[in-house]
C-alpha cells in the first residue's frame, strides 16, 4: 500500500468515526439543556463537523490530487507488535500501582521496560529495576509525606 | 469504587505482611494511625486553607498526623465521592461546601449520593455571598435594578455557578424580567468584569471585600446580613424567597462508632474555634467564623436542599 | 525612591529568606528539568510549607520554584525531546535536533540566557508600569478576551506543519477534548460518562504529560530498542566553539529574544492565555522575521531563543494581574494567590498602599532569583547533560515511571490511566504525521474559547452593535482575519510543489 492510499484510508476513517459521533456520541453522552443561551452541544458538535468534512476532504485529496503516489504507507507490523508489547507492560503497571502499591508497579515497569529495550545482565536489571522506584517513593512518600498510591 | 476499597484492603494487607506488623492491638486507642482529610478543592484555595489550619490544630489534640488530600473537582462531587467508598473507621473524612450536599445532588445525575448519604461534623467558616456592582454603576440598592429590569432594560449579571443562576432566575422572574445571566470562571475575574463595566452586576462569594470601595453591594444572598457591610438587607428581606447559608464544612462517612464521631467533633470543632484560627479566619480571609454541630448542619443541608428544590421546580415551570 | 530600594534589598536579603530563594530555583529547575514533573507540582506541594513561613520567605520561595520551572523545562524539552509541560513544546522543535547534532549544551545555554533574560525585563515592567496595565486588563471584557484567543488561534494555525488537513483536524480534536465536563453555562454534564472525576475535565497535567513526553518516551523506547546500552544522545561536539555560547551568538539573537519577552509580557498581563501560547507565538513571530525561516525546525537556536524568553516572561507579567487586580493568570499564579491570602496579603488594588513594603521586598526577591536562577542553571546544565547521556535503556524506562508519578501527583489515581490513554493518542499522531502541537493548544485553548465566546453570545443578545462597539475587539478580529488569510495563501500557494499541503 502507498502512503497515498494510506493516508486517503485514515481520512476516511476519521470522518466515518466523526459522523458516527455526530449522530449517536453526542445525543447519548451531551446532557441537553433548555436554560442555556448557547446549547451545550454546539462546541462539541462544531468541533466533531470540523473533524469529519476535513477527513472526507483529506480523503478526497490524497485519492485525486496527491501527485506523490510512490512512497509506501509507514505500516511495519514489528512496530506495531512492540507498541502493543510497551503499552501492555503499562497497563500492567497501573493495575499493579492501583491495587497492591506504587512500589510493586514501579519496580514492575522499570524492569520490564529495561529488558524489554535489552538489557541481559541480571545485576543491572535489579539495579534499573528498583532504584528509580525506590528513589521516587523514598522522595514524595517519606521526604515529603504525600501519599503514593 | 468498591474497586478502589479491594485495591485498599489488598493494599493494607500486603503493606502488613511486608513490614511483620500483623498484630494491631484490638483495643487501641482511636486514632492509632494518621487521619487524611479529603478536601473537595484545590490546594490553595479558601477550603484548602481552612483545612489545614484547623487540621494543624486537631493534630495536636489527636496526636496523629492528619495528611490533606486534594480532590478538586465539580465543587467538592469529586471528593465526595471518594469518601463514600471509604470506610466509616473516622480515619478518612472529608471537607467541602453546603452546595456540595444540597445543589449537587440535584443538578447532576452524575452525582451518586444525597443531602443524607454522610454525616456532617462541623462546620469552619460562611461564605458572605452578595450582589455586587462597580463603583461607577448607577445602581445603589437593588430596588434600583429591580425597577431599570421593569422599565424593560436587561442587565447582565456575572455568575460564578449554575446554583447562582437559579437564584438570580428566580429572583429577576418574581418581579417579571429577564436578565442576562453570563457565565464566568469565578470570583475575581466577576470582579474585574464588573469594575470594568463589560457586566451591570455580578456574584461574589466573599472577595468583593478585597476590592474596597471600588465595588458596591447591592444584597445580601445569604439567609443572614453581611459581616463587613451590616447595612444592607437581605434578599429575605426585600421579599425575595431564596438565601441559603453556605458554610465550609467538614463531614464523614456514615455509620462511625459514637466515640469516634465524638473525638473526632471535639478535635475539630476544637480547632476551628481556636483563637488563632478564628482571627486568621475573620481577619485575613474576611470570613466570618461559624462552627456548627452535626445536628445544625443537618439542618443547614436540609433547608439549602429544600431551597433549592424550589428553585429548580420553579425555573421547570417557566 | 533609592532608600525604597535599598530597604526592600534589605527585607529580602535575609537569612531565611536567600535560603529559601535558592532552594525554590534549585527545586523548580530540578522539577522542571525531570520529564513527567514540572515547576506546578513542586508548587502545588509547596504551598501548604509555605504556611509555616514568613511571608516575604514564603513569596519569594514560591516564585523561584516558578522562575526555576521555567528554566529546568527547556532540560528535558532540548535533551530528551520530551517537554514536561505544553509551554516547552516548541523549544524541543530546533533543541532537540541540536542535541543530535550534539550542540545540546550550546542550547541549553541559549535557553538558559533567553529565559533569565525574558524573565527579567518582564519582572522589569512589572515594578514600573503594573498600574497602568492593569488598567488594561480591566478594559478586556469578554469579548476582547475573545478576539485575543481567536488571534492566537489564528496565529498557531500556521504551525500546522506539512499538511494541513492534518494539522486542523488535531486541532478541533483538542477543541472536542476540551469540552469534556461540565457544561460552563448550565452545569450539565458533556462526556463524563458516569465519571465525577470528569466533571472539571481532562486535566491538562495529565494531558500534557501523555501526549508531550509519554508517547515520546513510547517511541523512543521502541525506536532504539536493541542498540539501547548507547545513549540516545551523541557525544558532545568536541569543537569548544559546539559547547560554548559566544556573546556574538546571544547578541544576534537579541532582537528575537527582546520581540518574545515583549509578546510573552503582553500575554501575560492577560489573565487566561498562559505562557504555551506565549511560547507558540513567540516561536512563530520568530520564523516569520527570520531571513531563513526554512532552517527552523532543524535545529536552529534562536527557535530556542524565541521559546524561552517567551514562555519565562509570561512568569513575571502573570503577577501584574495578580497584584493589581488578584486575578491569577494561570494555575500557578492561582497557587501562589492562595499563599497571599494564607499570609494576610490581600491582592488587589489597594496592595500597594497597605503592603508596599511588603510588595517592594518580594520585587526585590524576584531579581535574586533571577540572578540564582542563572548561576544555579549556569552550573547545573552540566550535570543534566550528563545525566541524559545515561545508557537509554535506563534512561526511558526510568522516564516512564516518573511520567506516571507526576500523572498521578497532579491528577490522582485517576491520572493513571488518563496518561498512558494520551501516550497512545500522542504516539498514534507522531506515527501518522499529526500534529500534536496543533491538538495542545486546541486543548489549553479550548474552554477559555468556549467561555468567552459564550459569553460574548450571552451578552451581546442578538445584537451586532454591541460587537461594533467594542473597537478594541474589532481591531484585534481584523488582525485575525488578515493573519489567517496569509496563512492560506501561503499554503494555496506552495501546494504545487511537492509539499503536500
Amino acid at each position: 500500500m502507498t502512503l497515498r492510499i494510506f493516508e486517503a484510508l485514515v481520512g476516511a476513517g476519521l470522518s466515518l468515526l466523526a459522523l458516527a459521533i455526530w449522530l449517536w456520541g453526542i445525543p447519548a453522552w451531551v446532557e441537553p439543556n433548555d436554560f442555556v443561551t448557547v446549547a451545550p452541544d454546539l462546541m462539541p458538535r462544531v468541533a466533531v463537523g470540523a473533524i469529519g468534512v476535513l477527513g472526507a476532504l483529506m480523503c478526497l485529496h490524497r485519492l485525486f490530487l496527491e501527485p506523490d503516489r510512490t512512497t509506501p504507507a509507514p505500516i511495519e507490523p514489528a512496530t506495531i507488535g512492540l507498541a502493543l508489547i510497551v503499552l501492555a507492560l503499562f497497563a500492567v503497571s497501573v493495575t499493579l500501582m492501583l491495587t497492591v502499591g506504587f512500589l510493586v508497579g514501579g519496580v514492575f515497569i522499570t524492569g520490564a521496560l529495561t529488558v524489554f529495550m535489552g538489557q541481559r545482565t541480571w545485576w543491572a536489571i535489579l539495579l534499573t529495576a528498583v532504584c528509580p522506584p525506590l528513589l521516587l517513593w523514598g522522595f514524595f512518600e517519606v521526604l515529603l509525606g504525600i501519599p503514593l498510591p | 469504587m468498591i474497586q478502589t476499597n479491594f485495591a485498599g484492603a489488598v493494599r493494607r494487607v500486603a503493606t502488613a505482611l511486608t513490614l511483620g506488623l500483623l498484630a494491631t492491638p484490638a483495643f487501641a486507642e482511636f486514632p492509632d494511625k494518621p487521619i487524611t482529610v479529603l478536601v473537595g478543592f484545590g490546594a490553595g484555595g479558601g477550603t484548602d486553607t481552612l483545612a489545614r489550619l484547623i487540621a494543624k490544630e486537631a493534630e495536636a489534640t489527636l496526636g496523629q498526623p492528619i495528611v490533606i488530600e486534594n480532590i478538586p473537582g465539580g465543587g467538592g462531587v469529586v471528593a465526595a465521592t471518594k469518601l463514600m467508598s471509604a470506610k466509616p473507621d473516622g480515619y478518612t473524612i472529608g471537607m467541602a461546601v453546603t452546595s456540595t450536599f444540597s445543589y449537587a445532588p440535584l443538578a447532576s445525575a452524575t452525582v451518586k449520593y444525597d443531602a443524607d448519604t454522610f454525616d456532617y461534623l462541623t462546620s469552619a467558616a460562611a461564605l458572605q455571598n452578595a450582589v455586587v456592582v462597580g463603583k461607577d454603576s448607577p445602581f445603589n440598592s437593588w430596588s434600583d435594578v429591580a425597577a431599570a429590569g421593569k422599565a424593560g432594560e436587561k442587565l447582565s449579571f456575572g455568575s460564578s455557578s449554575p446554583a447562582v443562576n437559579l437564584v438570580m432566575t428566580y429572583v429577576s422572574a418574581q418581579d417579571g424580567y429577564d436578565m442576562k445571566i453570563v457565565p464566568t470562571k469565578g470570583g475575581a475575574e466577576i470582579m474585574k468584569d464588573v469594575m470594568g463595566g463589560h457586566m451591570d452586576m455580578g456574584w461574589s462569594a466573599g472577595v468583593h471585600q478585597r476590592f474596597g470601595e471600588d465595588v458596591k453591594v447591592l444584597v445580601a444572598a445569604g439567609k443572614d446580613r453581611l459581616e463587613a457591610s451590616p447595612d444592607v438587607p437581605t434578599f429575605h428581606e426585600l421579599g425575595y424567597d431564596v438565601g441559603d447559608e453556605t458554610y465550609f464544612l467538614f463531614f464523614v462517612p456514615k455509620g462511625i462508632p459514637d466515640d469516634i464521631f465524638q473525638a473526632l467533633y471535639d478535635a475539630f470543632s476544637q480547632g476551628a474555634k481556636n483563637a488563632e484560627v478564628v482571627t486568621m479566619v475573620e481577619g485575613t480571609m474576611g470570613f466570618p467564623s461559624r462552627v456548627l454541630t452535626p445536628d445544625e448542619l443537618k439542618q443547614n443541608v436540609a433547608e439549602s436542599t429544600a431551597i433549592y428544590e424550589r428553585l429548580i421546580a420553579a425555573a421547570a415551570a417557566n | 525612591m533609592l532608600d525604597t530600594v535599598i530597604t526592600a534589598f534589605s527585607d529580602a536579603l535575609t537569612v531565611q529568606t536567600l535560603v529559601l530563594i535558592v532552594a525554590g530555583v534549585f527545586i523548580g529547575q530540578f522539577f522542571g528539568a525531570i520529564p513527567g514533573l514540572s515547576a506546578l507540582t513542586a508548587i502545588a506541594i509547596a504551598v501548604p510549607l509555605t504556611y509555616y513561613f514568613t511571608p516575604v520567605g514564603a513569596l519569594a520561595f514560591l516564585v523561584s520554584i516558578n522562575k526555576g520551572g521555567t528554566v529546568g523545562g527547556s532540560v528535558s524539552a532540548i535533551l530528551m525531546n520530551t517537554p514536561g509541560t505544553p509551554e516547552a513544546a516548541a523549544t524541543a522543535f530546533d533543541g532537540h535536533p541540536l542535541a543530535k547534532q550534539g550542540k545540546g549544551l550550546k542550547a541549553l545555554k541559549m535557553a538558559l540566557f533567553s529565559s533569565v533574560t525574558g524573565d527579567t525585563l518582564s519582572d522589569f515592567v512589572l515594578f514600573a508600569v503594573s498600574a497602568p496595565l492593569a488598567l488594561i486588563a480591566i478594559r478586556m471584557g469578554p469579548t476582547e478576551m475573545l478576539a485575543v484567543i481567536v488571534f492566537a488561534l489564528t496565529i498557531i494555525a500556521s504551525l500546522v506543519g506539512k499538511s494541513m488537513f492534518k494539522g486542523l483536524i488535531a486541532a478541533f480534536l483538542g477543541l472536542l477534548l476540551a469540552t469534556v465536563g461540565l457544561d460552563p453555562e448550565g452545569g450539565t454534564s458533556r462526556f463524563i460518562f458516569g465519571m465525577p472525576d470528569l466533571m472539571d475535565g481532562l486535566p491538562i497535567s495529565a494531558v500534557g504529560i501523555g501526549v508531550l513526553a509519554m508517547a515520546e518516551v513510547l517511541r523512543q523506547l521502541i525506536v532504539l530498542r536493541g542498540a539501547a546500552g548507547d545513549s540516545h544522545l551523541p557525544l558532545s561536539s568536541e569543537r569548544p566553539e559546539d559547547k560554548r555560547l559566544s556573546w556574538a551568538e546571544y547578541r544576534a539573537c537579541l532582537r528575537t529574544i527582546l520581540r518574545s519577552a515583549a509578546i510573552g509580557t503582553g500575554i501575560g498581563a492577560l489573565p487566561g492565555i498562559g505562557s504555551s501560547a506565549a511560547a507558540f507565538i513567540g516561536y512563530n513571530a520568530a520564523i516569520r522575521a527570520s531571513k531563513h525561516p526554512e532552517t527552523f525546525g532543524k535545529g536552529n537556536i534562536e527557535g530556542v531563543a524565541a521559546t524561552e524568553s517567551a514562555n519565562s516572561s509570561v512568569v513575571g507579567a502573570n503577577f501584574i494581574p495578580l497584584l493589581s487586580l488578584g486575578i491569577p493568570g494561570n494555575v500557578a499564579a492561582a497557587l501562589i494567590l492562595g499563599a497571599f491570602i494564607v499570609h494576610g496579603i490581600q491582592p488587589g488594588p489597594h496592595l500597594m498602599q497597605e503592603q508596599g513594603r511588603l510588595v517592594y521586598a518580594m520585587f526585590a526577591a524576584m531579581v535574586i532569583a533571577n540572578g540564582t536562577n542563572l548561576l544555579l542553571g549556569y552550573f547545573g546544565l552540566r550535570i543534566f547533560a550528563l545525566a541524559a547521556r545515561a545508557p537509554a535503556l535506563v534512561v526511558f524506562p526510568t522516564i516512564g515511571l516518573v511520567c506516571l508519578t507526576g500523572a498521578f501527583l497532579t491528577s490522582g489515581t485517576f491520572g493513571l490511566p488518563l496518561v498512558v490513554g494520551f501516550a497512545v493518542i500522542g504516539y498514534l499522531m507522531r506515527a501518522l504525521g499529526f500534529s500534536f502541537v496543533t491538538f495542545i493548544i486546541g486543548f489549553v485553548l479550548g474552554p477559555s474559547f468556549e467561555l468567552s465566546f459564550r459569553q460574548t453570545v450571552i451578552l451581546a443578545d442578538g445584537d451586532l452593535g454591541y460587537l461594533v462597539d467594542r473597537p478594541i475587539a474589532m481591531v484585534i478580529f481584523a488582525l485575525s482575519a488578515f493573519a489567517l488569510s496569509r496563512t492560506i495563501w501561503r499554503h494555496v500557494s506552495t501546494s504545487g510543489k511537492p509539499v503536500t499541503p
